[in-house]
């Protein structure tokens, strides 16, 4: 690999990394969190649906 | 090797290796429908359509994360060499599976309402301020349609008429591609899929990606060697230099040089091949030329020239031996420039 692709390869990724990291951080924490209704007790399983 | 375009010819490996993704291929989009159905809960049923899209797609993003490594990977072993000069077809083979996933996405998820199934997908979902709510297909097709400009420039035609440069910057949008789906599926199929699988496979792919491609970037630059005042370079002593063999130094700052042994003759040029800008150093010496491992253009040692008629040139080195040690001078001839090689054994 010629010298300046070595190097745009490298830029390029240690660009990505850290905007695609932020994007796929951010998406696990806010994910949705759906309890399983029937897994609850009884008590909850009324407030829950 | 060419004086016009000539496309790169198919050889008994390439069959094989075609054979092979074909079956793994294969092997993975039978056992996910199996597997699919087999461990579905009861109550819940996924439609074929649905199973295929999420076959297509987990084997997409997975056949992209391993070509990704294959670069890295090959070079810190040589096992890996194999897969790196034989990558296209992968590439190729993921474009078609993404195309069958997109396809599928577009009938089943906006095929049936009264919008253009394209303009659909940009506009069904308008949560474009919103992360978690991101419509997330947009990404997808971003990066299918850089998946697609690669697949559809892959032919040798296209490199011999854009120009290496031109190809390989084209070539290089690979990684935005592969950004754009791991956010993909991040804000796709991680919101919807409950299983932990899904979460641990798309943080340890892409880490693992991002991470070989940043150390061993990192390290290339590292190995870089230093020239002395008069730009000499120290390669390997003449014991450690395999006849027929290249050992390949990267000076501070220029390209890389291949530095070949033929018999008591030594010799240097660019490790670039005019081709693809393939690891000239990693090929070998055949009928007395350099052969490219990539696609096997051939250059005549002493002048760098592909031999008649074709008209590729790459720089030459020239090279000395002192004290059964061989180095060779930073500074390039111009391309196709004849240059005498030094002689293992003769007085310096």
């Amino acid at each position: 690999m010629k010298r300046i692709h070595r190097r745009r390869h490298l830029a390029i990724w240690i660009l990505l990394v850290p905007i695609v990291g932020f994007v796929v951080w951010r998406a696990i924490t806010e994910r949705p969190i759906v309890p399983e209704i029937e897994a609850l007790p009884p008590s909850l399983q009324q407030d829950a649906g | 090797m060419s004086h016009d375009y000539k496309g790169v010819s198919w050889t008994p490996f390439k069959k094989k290796y075609d054979r092979w993704i074909l079956i793994w291929v294969a092997l993975y989009l039978v056992s996910f429908v199996v597997l699919s159905y087999m461990s579905q809960p009861s109550g819940e049923s996924a439609t074929p359509p649905q199973v295929l899209i999420r076959a297509t797609g987990t084997l997409s993003f997975g056949l992209l994360t391993f070509i990704l490594m294959i670069g890295p990977l090959a070079r810190m072993t040589a096992r890996f060499k194999p897969f790196l000069y034989n990558r296209r077809h992968l590439g190729v083979t993921t474009f078609l599976i993404a195309l069958v996933h997109m396809a599928l996405v577009l009938m089943w998820y906006h095929g049936f309402g009264d919008l253009n199934p394209l303009v659909s997908l940009f506009v069904s979902n308008p949560q474009y301020d919103s992360l978690a709510g991101f419509p997330f297909e947009s990404l997808g097709f971003i990066a299918f349609l850089i998946l697609f400009l690669m697949a559809s420039t892959s032919h040798d035609f296209w490199n011999a008429n854009l120009g290496p440069g031109l190809w390989k910057t084209l070539h290089m949008m690979v990684y935005v591609a592969y950004g754009l789906l791991v956010a993909h599926v991040a804000l796709g199929a991680i919101q919807f899929e409950k299983h932990p699988i899904y979460v641990v496979a798309l943080l340890g792919g892409a880490s693992i990606v991002a991470g070989l491609h940043i150390i061993t970037g990192l390290a290339s630059f590292k190995s870089d060697e230093k020239a002395d005042a008069d730009g000499w370079i120290r390669v390997a002593s003449v014991d450690q230099m395999e006849d027929k063999r290249a050992k390949i130094v990267r000076p501070k700052e220029s390209d890389a040089i291949a530095i070949f042994r033929n018999g008591n003759l030594i010799y240097a040029v660019s490790n670039v091949c005019r081709h693809q800008g393939g690891p000239l150093g990693e090929g070998k010496i055949v009928d007395n030329c350099i052969t490219c491992p990539w696609h096997g253009f051939q250059y005549r040692m002493e002048d760098g020239r592909s031999p008649e008629p074709f008209t590729e040139r790459i720089a030459t080195y020239a090279t000395r031996i002192v004290d059964g040690v061989v180095f060779v001078n930073e500074e390039a001839n111009e391309p196709g420039t004849a240059q005498a090689p030094s002689q293992i054994g003769a007085a310096t």
